[in-house]
């Protein structure tokens, strides 16, 4: 029996940031951008559905002059994640 | 990007993908602090022998501590200049802490020893420089820095009986070079 995929994490860029944030205890939003390949608006907005779901946090501040966007993945992510891990196995053992 | 008709056999991809990604990353930008600490140590262990041999003067143990004055703002400096993007993945962080608890650890032990004992301030310092490597060669499984940590350990703890005590400046040099510099080449070569 196949478990059902989280649909906020079933999501090809949702996916490959929160991957990415699995791996890394944070990220900035250019480090996200160029490891997934994704535009910078097309992020955001996957960047902000995931931190409204409590998957991940976000802080902003500046470098120097620059604004600089830092994500974490919260417990609440990493549960989701491998809960998505599981349910996927679901589909490979067979 | 968008899509929800995403394979299971997608989901795994982009989750392998990323995992190696993260890996490249880290091991893209692992090398650079291995070499420069690695040649500041070479440059103050060679100073410091000479001078040791030359003046017989203990106090020249003292210049020991140019090496973090020195290594810290330079290694920050080398490492901000390269990292426009950072992600910090738990293998750096992890990676990190050993050498900046080494740091700790010799700094005070060399402190210690250059009151009691100034001949064996390098001795402790590079057995704990082994011990530092060989715990980074098993996180970042890679053999060479493992091996060369246990060699560094278990050859400084052997030298120990048979190196005249100035000597021992130069034995930290051979430590640092094959413990930091000839990795830190290596993992940058490997990163290209």
């Amino acid at each position: 029996m196949f478990k059902k995929l989280d649909p906020l994490l079933h999501s090809e860029l949702r996916l490959a940031v929160m991957s990415v944030l699995v791996n890394c205890e944070e990220a900035d939003f250019v480090y996200l951008r160029e490891s997934t390949g994704a535009t910078a608006g097309n992020l955001s907005v996957q960047i902000e559905k995931l931190s409204a779901a409590g998957y991940i946090s976000v802080e902003k501040s500046f470098k120097g002059k620059k604004p600089h966007t830092k994500c974490r993945i919260t417990t609440t992510g990493f549960k989701a994640f491998e809960e998505y891990i599981e349910a996927l196995k679901t589909y490979f053992n067979r | 990007m968008e899509t929800n008709n995403m394979t299971p056999e997608k989901s795994l991809q982009i989750i392998s993908e990323a995992i190696a990604q993260s890996r490249r990353d880290f091991e893209k930008n692992a090398g650079t602090p291995l070499i420069t600490w690695g040649w500041i140590v070479l440059v103050f262990s060679v100073l410091i022998w000479f001078m040791l041999r030359e003046t017989n003067d203990a106090k020249w143990n003292f210049l020991w501590f140019g090496i973090p004055i020195v290594g810290w703002p330079l290694t920050r400096t080398l490492i901000k200049g390269k990292q426009e993007n950072t992600a910090t993945s738990f293998i750096s962080k992890t990676v990190g802490h050993i050498w900046i608890i080494y740091g700790i650890f010799a700094t005070t032990l060399a402190t210690a020893f250059a009151f009691i004992a100034p001949g064996y301030c390098s001795f402790i310092t590079a057995v704990l420089l082994g011990y530092a490597a060989t715990m980074t060669g098993v996180i970042l499984k890679n053999n060479y820095i493992t091996i060369g940590g246990i060699i560094t350990g278990i050859g400084c703890t052997i030298a120990l009986f048979h190196i005249e005590k100035w000597d021992a400046a130069l034995l930290f040099a051979i430590a640092a070079t094959l413990n930091l510099i000839i990795p830190g080449y290596v993992m940058n070569k490997k990163a290209k």
